[in-house]
């Protein structure tokens, strides 16, 4: 590989990794909201189902559209 | 309304599909540049990526004048992400020119280079459109503050760019300019698909974005709401 | 239309009777730029040129600008006065008018004074350097106050004026290095009077979104 082929590689990876970047920043915000939704339902004396435990960082399943049902 | 649900997953589908043929063209069929050689063919990221935070820019304000028209509060989240993936766009447009102009002048700074003193302007600038979101309350009065903000942005890209040009003449008198010989159909060619790939890319994550804030602010009423 | 300029006139009276009473924006700005001028003189090495010290000349009207514009919304934010002018039956606009009119008027006095101590201490000013310092007067005026007007409503207040504000005042700043240090100081002033011209037509009609909710 000559210098500026790197250089033109590197320009590429750059762009693709901002965007892994962004993937991995918004993995960590789904958890957070994930986590919010269950300390949300289990203040309210939700029992879910099919979340015997919010011990599992639970899925988007658990939506705030199932909260505000109650 | 089922195009606007699915308006995320396809402007994904669509970013993979053009991204993944721009970058196979820009790599392997596109013939070097008969002036810049094989380092042109950053071009084929570079340029798509600025021109994309422009359109970012552009989209953050037609929503903020939109939310000045109509105070429509839905308005002020989608200018702010708009601005938000400008910002990000801005910042490759940024690494992307800064590895360019080492390939072509051996330097990572070049001031002599209008189109990056611009981002860097335009860089500044909308980090302080978050320093003034971060630190004042939620509320219509941020929304409208905010959106006004964006709307001076986009006067400023080309009173900026004006004011770059001027101050060429006696910060570098030296123009280097990247016009050179027109471009070929094959790389005009390859230009759009990356163009194509990239304003997709920046409709899919705008879309992302847009929901994973929305899902914030729904949870944050609904605890305020039942604390 | 005369209703208008009569409510710009009270309001802007009321701004210069308060300084005029209370002397707490102008004297400073007036310390801070010879302070400036005297510090930039130890800054520069005995061979940089005298465009260099133009350059800074035009920092230090900027700082002093900004200094001038974090105190220009103080007295509505302590009494909560920004509330009832708000309410007061006359056009938001012209509360910017008026703030608008204030600040430039502290400007030019702050210029007053730095323009003759820059000529004695570095080098004599001409007729450019004068003309591009009116026209960017009246945008550091339209631009800042409306931006004052957005800082005074968060919570960090003076630490957030100028980061909105230095980007904004490149253009200015490149308009008036070049009036004053190039050839042909035309075209820059005719940028610095289209500057002028697209921010404050455009601070006049947003800064009613600003004040109000």
């Amino acid at each position: 590989m000559t210098t500026a082929e790197k250089y033109v590689t590197a320009a590429y990876l750059v762009v693709l990794a901002v965007v892994l970047l962004y993937v991995v920043l918004y993995a960590f915000r789904m958890a957070r909201l994930a986590r919010q939704v269950d300390e949300l339902a289990e203040s309210h004396g939700h029992r879910d189902p099919a979340h015997p435990q919010a011990a599992v960082p639970a899925t988007p399943r658990a939506r705030p559209a199932r909260v505000t049902r109650q | 309304m089922s195009l606007r649900n699915n308006a995320g997953p396809a402007a994904a589908l669509g970013a993979f599909a053009f991204l993944l043929g721009g970058v196979a063209l820009a790599f392997y069929w596109v013939p070097d540049d008969a002036d810049q050689g094989f380092s042109q063919r950053i071009f084929y990221i570079h340029v798509p990526v600025a021109l994309t935070a422009y359109a970012c820019f552009g989209w953050g304000a037609w929503k903020a004048l939109r939310l000045l028209w109509t105070r429509d509060q839905r308005y002020d989240l989608e200018s702010y992400t708009a601005v938000h993936m400008g910002v990000i766009f801005g910042v490759l447009t940024l690494v992307t020119g800064s590895i360019w102009a080492k390939i072509s002048w051996g330097v990572w700074w070049s001031w002599s280079e209008q189109q990056l003193v611009l981002f860097l302007v335009l860089f500044l600038f909308y980090s302080a459109y978050f320093m003034l979101r971060y630190s004042t309350d939620p509320g219509p009065r941020r929304a409208s503050m905010s959106a006004v903000y964006a709307l001076f942005g986009v006067v400023l890209i080309p009173v900026s760019f004006l004011a770059i040009r001027l101050a060429e003449n006696f910060i570098h008198p030296v123009v280097f300019t990247r016009d050179g010989p027109q471009m070929e159909g094959t790389m005009f060619l390859t230009f759009c698909v990356c163009l194509a790939g990239v304003l997709a890319l920046a409709t899919a994550l705008y879309q992302t974005e847009l929901a994973g804030k929305r899902l914030d602010e729904r949870l944050r009423e609904l605890r305020e709401a039942l604390a | 239309m005369s209703a208008y300029l009569g409510d710009v006139v009270v309001l802007a009276r009321k701004d210069l009777l308060l300084e005029l009473r209370a002397r707490d924006t102008v004297p400073a700005m007036l310390l801070f730029v010879v302070s400036a001028l005297v510090v930039f003189r130890f800054s520069l090495p005995a061979e940089a040129s005298d465009l260099a010290a133009v350059g800074l000349l035009w920092i230090a009207v900027v700082f002093t600008a900004l200094l001038g514009l974090t105190r220009a919304f103080a007295a509505e934010r302590e009494q909560r006065l920004l509330d009832g002018l708000v309410l007061a039956p006359c056009d938001r606009s012209a509360i910017w008018l008026a703030k608008s009119a204030s600040v430039l008027a502290f400007l030019v006095l702050a210029e007053a004074i730095a323009l003759p101590a820059f000529a004695l201490f570095f080098a004599p000013v001409g007729w450019e350097t004068v003309a591009a310092f009116a026209l960017a007067d009246l945008g550091i005026a339209a631009v800042g106050t409306l931006l004052a007007a957005m800082a005074a409503a968060s919570r960090a207040r003076e630490l957030l004026l100028p980061l909105l504000f230095l980007p904004l005042v490149i253009p200015i700043v490149v308009g008036g290095v070049g009036a004053s240090v190039q050839a042909d100081p035309g075209r820059y002033l005719a940028f610095l009077g289209l500057y002028d011209l697209v921010f404050a037509i455009l601070a006049w009609a947003s800064f009613e979104y600003v004040v109000t909710e």
